[in-house]
């Protein structure tokens, strides 16, 4: 396979993957935001911090308005980040990768890019149908990975397009449990109850897997537990991570000295999370052990590329 | 209420006004219908006016959803569209389709024979056809590839010569595109299209198939490989997504299970090309590529150019890779050497030629541009080394100012432009609101030239002016097309 290929497969499965985390997150704040009662202080900060690089002046000024906040983060032109930029780049790499991709995921991706570029869209948003035109996008990305699922053969570009899908989702479980616990100071023996994780828990698709798993025990751990290594669950960061780990490991198959960097670099990652448990995560911090976590990850991301994508 | 609209529908068929003295390929100026043309209108006479719109609605959103599109430059912004299709397909007997294959056979035999001279021996010039100056002023003579011996002498392997009838009914050559002429996927998208939405009409007329263009071209670019082993490496090389022909290098690449690859996936060592893979370097055959000379290596040709490969020219010259279409095709579709190809072809073959030249006036010769310039307003004047409808002045429409500003531009290079009289190019029932109209257009068959011989797709693309009276049928101004049926 061409190098440019992989990458573009690579790169248009995670941009997918990051506009799906996205919009779960967006369609969750949504509805707490209209909890009046129970959430009186409540704004949109912490999406905010992760999703935009917009500096706190700008946040302040915005941080009250959904309907600003919605607008920003999806359809922006002018936001590097926004949904809209993020599909649009997805396409450009679909549509490199014609001939790579069956027809039915090309037509998938290019319908989710046409739902975010007409017009249509922004009416929602300025309609007060901002739940619809979350949910729809949902669907849309959620109606491109059945397509997958269903349609393209199995292999090399499969191989990397699940590479680019489970880094991005470990990467952005990482960074929602960073700033969620930073609101709480890393303090793992918080005793904060289920209402408050409630949020984070929908947004990562785990609140009924949660309350089934999780019965009893002090609920900042569990939910620290569940996130960061709970294998049955496709969100935490140790599910992608043995993901990563499988599908290299059927990849790097010619034993040269870049594809043993790799397979050491997330063997370590896999066993450091394997065999912590929140007493070690405790003693070094939270936010260092994620920290921690992202910079391998990273790591990989660049050996990776420098293996397998060089073709500039 | 049924009814009504059905008459009403009726009525608008039946007032299909054709243009006074131009041909129409459906109607003859009595009104009268010509016979291959009468199942296909009392069909459309006998469906409501709502399914008709309903079929254009499909055909649409077929269009729009596989990402059918073009993209139009104008400043430094893209805008990608799609391209405009109109439901009713053109039609063409079998007994006129065999003129055009046998007037194009001809012509492209004798274009072929004219670059394998003008790159080796230069006869055509030495028994004083062709003036040399008319040659060695070409932008596209490229001197770079004199001398090299292409597989099995064939230069052209692909070609798509623009054809259009005149008043007279006869067809004419307006273009003959040598290079890498394009929109061979929107005549079998077209194709798909029409079969989802006049299915009943298609098993009625007994239409040629045009699908097996992508394998009749594969079959070629296989039997081209240098080395002939079994299994030869081909590539299509495009210049990448923003080129506005993207999508046609896609659909070729998929049809044909061959790579798509861009100039920065090839490398060339010790005069063998390759391409950068997951597995290493993969060595390349043969390259059917859609980037234009000038483009195709930085060594020898433009340096700035980020979409070829360096060392291309070298490896193609050791015979190592082939290349299609050839190199330096471009002189042989110049518009102001277009005007020697009958001559070329009496030269060649000694036959007389089957298809039409349009006359075309040459403006370094004094007294042809002195009628060209007396008769500006009845003229077409062409830039000749610029294509897709750019860098044209349309006598007939233009003001008085524009006709200024080409005088002047003649004036200043006289071999960059030709000037042709204003065909009156037939027109065909389209349609459009809710009305049939006639619109003009133009045809662009594909011919594929291998080592067994040559091949015209029975089909082409039919390319429609969409504005009323227009006689531009360029996508980039404001063009559609049309599926194009070979009946027998």
């Amino acid at each position: 396979m061409l190098s440019r290929i992989a990458d573009s497969l690579f790169w248009m499965n995670r941009y997918v993957e990051r506009a799906e985390g996205m919009l779960r997150m967006l369609k969750i704040n949504y509805e707490t935001s209209l909890d009046k009662s129970d959430n009186e202080n409540y704004d949109w900060i912490a999406v905010l911090n992760i999703f935009t690089y917009l500096d706190e002046a700008e946040k302040n000024k915005i941080k009250d308005d959904t309907q600003a906040v919605l607008k920003y983060i999806i359809t922006d032109k002018y936001n590097e980040n926004s949904i809209r930029n993020i599909i649009t780049k997805a396409r450009e790499n679909a549509r490199g990768l014609q001939d790579h991709i069956t027809r039915e995921v090309w037509e998938s991706i290019n319908e989710y890019y046409l739902r975010l570029n007409n017009n249509r869209i922004d009416e929602l948003l300025d309609s007060n149908q901002q739940a619809y035109a979350i949910s729809s996008l949902i669907e849309q990305s959620l109606y491109y990975y059945g397509v997958l699922e269903v349609t393209m053969p199995r292999g090399e570009g499969w191989n990397f397009m699940g590479l680019g899908k489970n880094i991005e989702r470990a990467l952005q479980t990482a960074d929602i449990v960073d700033t969620k616990f930073h609101d709480i100071n890393y303090d793992l023996n918080n005793p904060m109850d289920i209402p408050y994780w409630k949020n984070l828990l929908l947004s990562i698709s785990g609140y009924e897997f949660y309350l089934k798993t999780y019965p009893t025990g002090l609920q900042t751990q569990n939910v620290l537990d569940m996130i960061l290594m709970n294998t049955n669950f496709p969100r935490s960061i140790l599910y992608s991570i043995r993901k990563i780990s499988y599908i290299i490991n059927k990849i790097a198959i010619d034993n040269t000295e870049g594809e043993k960097t790799l397979l050491r670099i997330i063997g370590k990652l896999k066993s450091k999370i394997e065999y912590s448990d929140l007493e070690t995560i405790s003693h070094i911090g939270l936010h260092q052990f994620l920290e921690e976590v992202r910079d391998e990850l990273y790591k990989f991301n660049n050996e990776l590329s420098k293996i397998y994508f060089a073709y500039h | 209420m049924h009814t009504v609209t059905l008459n009403l529908y009726r009525m608008l068929l039946d007032k299909y006004q054709t243009r006074t003295n131009f041909w129409d390929e459906m109607a003859l100026p009595n009104g009268e219908k010509r016979s291959h043309y009468q199942a296909i209108f009392n069909k459309l006479n006998s469906i409501d006016l709502d399914v008709i719109n309903r079929k254009e609605e499909i055909a649409r959103k077929m269009f729009m959803n596989q990402g059918i599109t073009f993209t139009i430059y104008s400043g430094d912004e893209g805008i990608e569209r799609i391209f405009p299709f109109d439901i009713i397909p053109r039609i063409i007997t079998g007994a006129e389709w065999q003129i055009i294959e046998r007037g194009t056979a001809q012509r492209l035999k004798a274009l072929n024979l004219f670059l394998q001279d003008v790159y080796h021996n230069q006869n055509i010039i030495k028994d004083g056809i062709i003036p040399l100056n008319i040659v060695a002023t070409c932008p596209h003579y490229n001197r770079e590839v004199f001398g090299i011996n292409v597989p099995f002498n064939i230069y052209v392997h692909i070609a798509g010569i623009d054809i259009v009838r005149d008043s007279d009914g006869e067809y004419y050559v307006l273009e003959d595109n040598l290079r890498t002429p394009s929109g061979v996927s929107y005549m079998m998208e077209n194709r798909d299209v029409t079969k989802s939405i006049f299915p009943e009409l298609m098993s009625e007329y007994n239409v040629r198939r045009v699908s097996d263009y992508p394998l009749e071209l594969k079959k070629i670019l296989v039997s081209l490989a240098p080395k002939q082993n079994q299994n030869p490496c081909i590539v299509i090389l495009t210049p990448g997504i923003f080129n506005s022909a993207y999508y046609e290098h896609t659909f070729l690449a998929r049809y044909m299970g061959v790579e798509l690859v861009e100039g920065r996936d090839l490398v060339v060592d010790n005069h063998t090309v390759y391409m950068k893979t997951t597995n290493g370097l993969k060595r390349v055959d043969v390259i059917y590529r859609r980037v234009d000379d000038e483009y195709l290596d930085p060594l020898v040709f433009n340096p700035n150019s980020l979409l070829g490969v360096p060392g291309l020219l070298a490896a193609y010259r050791k015979g190592n890779v082939a290349i299609v279409n050839a190199l330096g095709n471009g002189v042989a579709d110049d518009k102001a050497i277009y005007s020697y190809v009958p001559d070329m072809i009496r030269y060649y073959l000694n036959e007389s030629p089957i298809l039409k030249n349009v006359p075309t006036y040459k403006m370094e010769n004094l007294e042809e541009r002195q009628y060209v310039f007396d008769n500006m307003h009845k003229m077409v004047v062409k830039k000749t080394n610029e294509s897709g409808g750019y860098g044209m002045l349309m006598g007939e429409s233009a003001t008085s100012e524009e006709i200024e500003q080409f005088k002047n531009a003649i004036l200043k290079e006289p071999r960059s432009y030709i000037a042709q009289p204003t065909i009156k190019i037939s027109t065909v029932p389209c349609y459009m609101n809710g009305k049939l109209v006639p619109r003009h257009v133009d045809l662009r068959p594909y011919a594929l030239f291998g080592p067994d011989g040559f091949k015209l797709v029975s089909g082409g693309l039919t390319r429609v002016a969409l504005k009323e009276n227009s006689l531009v049928v360029n996508s980039s101004q404001g063009g559609g097309s049309k599926d194009t049926w070979i009946i027998d």
